[in-house]
């Protein structure tokens, strides 16, 4: 017990400074694993970043909070998560905070991430009463509205050009929140993307309208969400809408954090579900079902359509053609057992089509899913033994596709984390809503076995590494063979003190694609990508932060010379409380040869947008992030950011071409909470 | 005439041969080498050096006069000089210089002003303006453009300093006869970190924007109060670097020697005097 204390009384003085903000460093790693991954720079993590303020505005408390609570904040792996709740069941209750480094496998940093989010006061034995009267006295309201607009004139707003955008250069949204406690959220989204038209004739007013009403905790009735919602369980093998990390600076947190129904805010127009779902929790058995009745956009041809188009942009007369123009109703349901140490549960879907998908038959795609209907079911489970955390889901649709993920995380030692994962994902398993760890975009036509391992050897350093060896059976799109290949990643993190950490980064990927038609001596070359990256970030005094980081990119294929790309940036963070300002200064260089050595490089931006622009070519970015606090009540965000290229005398091709060498960026946030 | 004609194309070979190499030690050509080691001089905070990192005004505050200038393979015409004032005030830290490069018949001038403060005990933040111009032919005569500079000087910790620099962070060019010619656009990021308080090591890396990375790596040694010796190496080929400094009492007096593998021997020296 003496033991307990001390510990906790040395390490008072390490955590007293952290404030109620997110951990930059956090959203930093999380964007930027999310953007490499998926190999876009405009990843919506609306939901990832609304759950994290929520429980930013609206901290967990650690004697009165569950597993699928703490999954919200996507961060914590698993086993964080399973320790976490058996510290708190054999401690109960919590004294305070400091507690979470004797909580196995909570290290420093950890510890820094989750503290914005939590808090340990004394349960609350009735929650909140739902009652109107209650509601609209504490119930919390927040407006934004966002407008960005990119300052060059792009082709496609030329009134010469065939087909070209129907509305002005302007993004504007519109998001309004309401929350009473954590049992009542509601919510509306707008937006109108640059060159939607605001009008009438094609659109009611923006091009995109959201909405949602989320109850919680009502008896029996866990949650009911209506509107807009996404829905996860188990390993997102059958249902798994929402951000998955997959593989990421994070290496031991490769298990789907899946928290059941809730409710959809972000403005992507395609990844969400419309309609009504319930949950319920009777003692051990919790039992969820779920309807969604919704358009999409396909390219839609004599009764049949042959792709789903996901981006959301209806910019031009074509894309209108697009718009709404195919029927998808989702009828899903799943039930759940918890044990203390053990969790089963089956989810199964039904997604029906007015009208058949008929992709354009390739050899690649020839076991996709075609047709009006698809059903899949799988069964998940997750259990503890000893050391060892066992998890897993296994699948099945309706044309026999079958997929399965097995994996186990254990700690030897307690400065040893190791985390296994198998996935087996057949070529014919192709359902529409899976989402789950893959190095393919979807969970189809892989196999693969990736271990993951996070060392504290000593005091102020951290390794992760991790190793995935992939194969894909069958072909794949750019690759006429069945193939394989193998990723590589490595990290080591040094934080002597609060004000002071770095780290170093490599990671190495080799797969396998089709050589150039003209390449008479082979079909098929090896392609590998490296990429390393030192970060150093400082604080001086208590108000000015600084971040150096140097990045490089490595690129070769046996057809063409390998290349390599650079980044080099400086950043200035200076804020203050009185008034509530602070700056954000980015001064960056780039040299990348082509595409293929582009570098991802995070920036901070306004609330509710997130830039991860990949960097290739020659030349420099420069950004300015101001948020200023009129009150405590209305701030205001704007960010300007330009790119200058030094060999290019245009930028961007087709409708998105500018002329010129230079690209500025501007955004505007007003935020007003009631 | 035929003076002219041989001067010409001596000129010619000159910067058909060096030129390219100039430009690809990532350095405006009218910017005189500093006096830290390998010229390794973002984080070196012992004496600022006119349009280099000018944070460095905010960590030495004194007020001086200095003259520097640089000979580059032995050649005339690659000479450069330049000198600069710098006077610290209570609210900011004020440089003026003044630089010159080349001959009669082809030159290039850099002329500007520093402001740098200290915006925390241990952290400084510069800008600089200045008015880069050359001289490209009798009737095209002069022209040129303005371009900034951007400094930033931390130290982490005691010893250890982290330097930043942007020269033509915006990729100004200078616009003649319905051409361009490039300023080189160079950021600069370094550290130096004291072994003790006579031994100093230095790193840095400097990217020009149309030139591959370059690194430098040098160190300082004090071998008794006033006496420096500086040695380092950069570049690609490697370039090797050796130096020294004396400090008698307000003057100082700083020289520097470099050896290009194709090219020959470089040399640099700097007169100050700190009031």
């Amino acid at each position: 017990m003496f033991c307990r204390f001390y510990i906790v009384f040395l390490f008072c003085f390490a955590i007293e400074g952290y404030s109620k903000e997110i951990p930059e460093e956090l959203l930093e790693d999380i964007y930027t694993q999310a953007a490499e991954n998926s190999e876009a720079e405009s990843v919506d993590l609306t939901q990832v970043y609304e759950d994290l303020q929520f429980y930013a505005q609206n901290p967990i408390n650690l004697n009165q909070t569950s597993k699928e609570e703490l999954e919200r904040l996507h961060f914590l792996s698993a086993a964080q998560i399973e320790n976490l709740l058996y510290y708190i069941y054999m401690h109960f209750p919590l004294e305070n905070s400091y507690e979470l480094q004797l909580v196995p496998g909570f290290y420093k940093q950890d510890i820094r991430n989750l503290l914005p989010f939590i808090k340990v006061e004394k349960v609350e034995k009735h929650p909140p009463k739902l009652s109107l009267k209650k509601i609209g006295t504490y119930g919390k309201h927040q407006l934004i509205s966002r407008t960005d607009a990119v300052l060059e004139k792009k082709k496609g707003y030329a009134s010469a050009t065939e087909n070209n955008y129907l509305g002005s250069p302007l993004y504007a949204s519109l998001k309004y929140r309401f929350s009473y406690s954590k049992r009542l959220l509601a919510g509306f989204t707008a937006e109108k993307d640059a060159g939607e038209p605001f009008d009438w004739k094609y659109n009611k007013g923006f091009d995109f309208y959201g909405a949602y009403l989320q109850l919680n905790d009502i008896k029996k009735l866990k949650t009911v969400v209506i509107g807009d919602y996404v829905a996860a369980y188990g390993q997102g093998l059958v249902v798994g809408s929402g951000y998955g990390f997959g593989k990421s600076g994070m290496v031991l947190q490769v298990e789907s954090q899946k928290a059941g129904l809730r409710k959809y805010s972000s403005t992507n127009e395609y990844a969400f579900f419309r309609g009504i779902g319930t949950s319920w929790k009777f003692g051990k058995l919790d039992c969820s079902a779920f309807y969604s009745f919704r358009t999409i956009d396909g390219d839609t041809v004599n009764g049949a359509f042959a792709s789903i188009k996901k981006d959301g942009l209806h910019r031009t007369s074509t894309d209108f053609t697009k718009k709404h123009s195919v029927n998808q109703q989702l009828l899903g349901a799943h039930i759940g057992l918890s044990y203390t140490y053990a969790r089963f549960g089956f989810t199964l879907s039904h997604v029906q089509l007015d009208k058949p998908l008929l992709l354009k038959p390739y050899p690649y795609n020839s076991l996709y899913f075609r047709g009006k209907e698809q059903t899949a079911a799988g069964v998940h489970y997750a259990f503890r033994w000893q050391q060892l955390r066992f998890f897993g889901e296994t699948a099945m649709a309706n044309n026999n596709g079958f997929a399965t993920l097995s994996g186990l995380s254990f700690s030897p030692v307690s400065s040893v984390g190791i985390v296994c994962l198998h996935r087996y994902y057949s070529t014919s398993y192709d359902v529409l809503f899976s989402q789950s760890f893959s190095e393919n975009s979807k969970a189809n036509n892989e196999e693969g076995f990736y271990l993951g391992v996070e060392v504290h050897p000593f005091q102020y350093w951290k390794f992760s590494a991790y190793a995935d060896a992939f194969r894909f059976p069958w072909l794949k799109y750019g690759v006429d063979k069945p193939s394989a290949g193998y990723d590589l990643f490595f990290q080591a993190n040094y934080n002597p003190v609060d004000a002071l950490s770095m780290y170093f980064r490599f990671r190495t990927k080799q797969k396998e694609k089709n050589s150039p038609l003209d390449n008479p001596t082979t079909h098929f070359q090896q392609t590998q990508r490296s990429s390393f990256r030192y970060v150093l970030q400082y604080a001086l005094d208590d108000n000015i932060n600084l971040q150096n980081t140097i990045e490089s990119s490595y690129y070769t294929e046996s057809a063409t010379p390998s290349s390599w790309g650079w980044v080099l940036g400086q950043d200035l963070n200076y804020f203050m409380l009185k008034p509530a300002l602070s700056f954000d200064l980015r001064y960056e260089i780039f040299d990348a040869q082509n595409y293929a050595n582009r570098i991802y490089f995070y920036e901070k931006d306004v609330l509710y947008a997130f830039s991860i622009p990949a960097l290739y070519g020659k030349g420099s970015r420069a950004y300015l992030l101001v948020k200023y606090a009129l009150s405590a009540k209305v701030s205001v965000q704007f960010k300007l950011a330009q790119t200058v290229y030094a060999e290019q005398k245009s930028i961007g091709t087709g409708r998105e071409e500018i002329e010129g060498n230079t690209k500025t960026d501007v955004k505007l946030l007003l935020r007003w909470k009631l | 005439m035929k003076h002219v004609t041989y001067f010409s194309i001596r000129i010619t070979v000159l910067f058909l041969f060096f030129v390219p190499h100039l430009w690809a030690q990532n350095e405006a050509l009218a910017v005189v080498a500093s006096a830290a080691p390998a010229n390794a001089s973002v984080a070196y905070t012992k004496t600022w050096t006119a349009f280099h990192n000018p944070a460095v005004l905010s960590a030495r505050q004194s007020k001086a006069v200095a003259l520097q200038y640089q000979n580059r393979y032995s050649i005339k015409e690659l000479s450069t000089g330049a000198m600069s004032f710098s006077l610290p005030t209570k609210a900011v830290d004020i440089g003026v210089a003044f630089s010159y490069f080349g001959y009669e018949d082809y030159h290039e001038l850099c002329s500007g002003i520093a402001f740098s403060r200290r915006l925390a005990k241990r952290f400084s933040l510069a800008v600089q303006v200045n008015y880069y111009a050359a001289y490209f032919s009798p009737s095209l005569g002069y022209k040129g453009n303005i371009i900034a500079q951007v400094g930033l000087l931390s130290e982490i910790k005691q010893g250890w300093v982290i330097g930043f620099h942007a020269f033509n962070p915006a990729q100004t060019a200078i616009n003649y006869a319905e051409s361009q010619k490039p300023i080189p656009a160079v950021f600069a990021l370094g550290s130096s970190y004291a072994f003790s308080p006579e031994l100093h090591g230095f790193f840095q890396l400097d990217k020009e924007i149309n030139h591959p990375i370059q690194w430098r790596f040098g160190a300082e040694y004090q071998f008794v109060a006033g006496f420096y010796f500086r040695t380092g190496f950069y570049g690609n080929p490697l370039v090797p670097s050796l130096g020294t400094g004396f400090m008698l009492n307000k003057w100082r007096i700083d020289l520097q020697f470099e050896r290009q593998s194709l090219l020959g021997i470089s040399s640099s020296c700097s007169l100050q005097y700190i009031f």
